[in-house]
């Protein structure tokens, strides 16, 4: 019999560890997700939270917070920095990655994902409007990054 | 491009340098593991047992006794999409090697073929690996995939990797990295490290899959069922790998060493902690025979970590023995 909880994570894994990757880089996406993972489990079964995928969003977010207060934070943009030369918008993705976490969070879920408002505050833990608040300062500051 | 177009962009950059998630088994291995199967080191388990503890990813490290002479580490970065990595290590001194250690590579290596890059069914450990030799000696190079290399080289203890190896009398050897999949960053990282052959050819298989290596002595790899604070073990055919490792974690970590190296009669590391590339911790200890390794990422305290160590001091010869027993008298060929 599959777990509920295994089931819950596997559905969800690939999308966290995405969005991970967008808040703490691709080097420490994995531990990031694996952190939350078993920091949930050591306090409650996934299949007992209203909206367990939500909750893992949530968490995600909030461990990268966390990492990135750590001081052996891998950080960004640097992690990530080594990859530029590898991609066609270097410039562009280092702009992005410059923008505070929850902007980025936000631009995340709604610009790339395809999220509503309404399902990204839910993801992140916050009001609508703070959710539109995160993408127009994300939006000025990239334009200004960029210009 | 509008705004929002320009973050899709980005965006769709950074998914491609997205690792894998972990698996559901990989991440509650350890979590979910059982007490471990000796009293003493059960005892310094239990001493760490309130942290956090597991690593899907990070680090490893490996002393070796009376086998390795030399250490190299370079590190650099590949161009990804291109398997150019076996190029003679003797090239990749100078400015574009910042990291290679002095007097670390020898020149005059010739590349070999690669060994296979993950295959099918072979595991969640998507590496690459390249071997070079000048008939005497190999170069193990490994192209860890989701290492961002700078961050890794910021917090990588190379300098550990030469202590280690000075602490083992000039035997030792090295080193690692750490997580595994996404071939999108595959060769980011490159670590040659050089090991010599004393003790018969310096082998190892391809890291993802030692039931299908080319290389005949690491072809028998066993998995030692002893669970909590990891024990696993690896043991060619021939070879005269000894290769153990106790740690925290769910085994994914330094399961490509028991896969990469050959030559060391018996090694032993234990790991608290990993979730970055930290070694925060390192201690040798020299215990029947064996140097015993442990490392920490940083991820728990001083504090722990040395009870963990003197957990492990405390075990004597009888009670190795007996965790471990015909593991530790498979005679060496």
């Amino acid at each position: 019999m599959v777990d509920p909880d295994a089931a819950i994570y596997e559905a969800s894994r690939e999308a966290l560890v995405r969005y991970a990757t967008t808040l703490v880089g691709p080097s420490s996406a994995e531990d990031v997700l694996s952190a939350v993972v078993l920091r949930v489990l050591a306090r409650r079964r996934l299949a007992e939270l209203d909206d367990p995928r939500a909750y893992l969003f949530r968490a995600v977010l909030n461990e990268a917070r966390s990492s990135k207060r750590g001081p052996r934070h891998v950080g960004l943009p640097e992690d990530v920095g080594v990859h530029m030369d590898f991609t066609d918008h270097a410039h562009l993705v280092a702009a992005v990655l410059r923008l505070p976490l929850k902007q980025r969070a936000a631009t995340y879920l709604v610009y790339w994902v395809g999220h509503s408002v309404a399902e990204a505050a839910a993801l992140m833990g916050v009001r609508q409007g703070t959710v539109k608040r995160y993408l127009f300062d994300a939006r000025r500051s990239l334009r200004r990054e960029l210009s | 491009m509008n705004d929002p177009d320009l973050f899709r962009t980005a965006y769709a950059e950074l998914d491609r340098l997205s690792p894998s998630a972990p698996s559901w088994d990989d991440v509650t291995t350890v979590h979910l593991s059982a007490a471990p199967a000796t009293p003493h080191v059960r005892r310094a388990w239990n001493r760490t047992a309130s942290r956090p503890r597991f690593a899907m990813s990070a680090l490893a490290a490996i002393a070796a006794v009376g086998v390795v002479v030399t250490v190299g580490v370079t590190v650099e970065r590949g161009a990804r999409g291109t398997s150019s990595i076996a190029a003679p290590a003797s090239t990749k001194a100078g400015a574009d090697a910042p990291y290679l250690l002095p007097s670390a590579v020898p020149a005059g290596f010739a590349a070999v073929p690669r060994l296979p890059e993950n295959g099918p069914g072979t595991g969640d450990v998507d590496s690459t690996i390249s071997v070079m030799t000048d008939g005497d000696r190999q170069v193990i190079v490994l192209a860890m995939p989701t290492i961002a290399a700078q961050g890794l080289l910021d917090s990588f203890p190379l300098e550990s990797a030469v202590q280690v190896a000075q602490r083992s009398q000039g035997d030792a050897a090295l080193l690692v990295f750490a997580r595994g999949v996404s071939r999108s960053v595959v060769q980011e990282l490159v670590a040659t490290v050089q090991l010599s052959t004393d003790h018969g050819r310096v082998t190892m298989s391809g890291i993802n899959d030692p039931l299908r290596t080319r290389n005949a002595s690491v072809t028998a790899f066993a998995s030692h069922p002893f669970e909590g604070p990891s024990v696993s073990y690896a043991s060619p055919a021939r070879g005269g790998l000894r290769l153990l490792n106790v740690g925290v974690e769910s085994g994914t970590t330094l399961n490509p060493l028991y896969r990469l190296l050959a030559g060391p009669d018996n090694m032993f590391a234990a790991k608290a902690r990993g979730n970055d590339v930290n070694l925060k911790h390192l201690d040798i200890l020299e215990r029947n025979g064996y140097t015993i390794l442990a490392t920490s990422n940083g991820d728990v305290s001083d504090k722990d970590f040395r009870a963990f160590v003197a957990g492990l001091h405390d075990v004597d010869a009888a009670t190795w023995r007996a965790a471990f027993g015909d593991l530790l008298n498979t005679p060496a060929s």
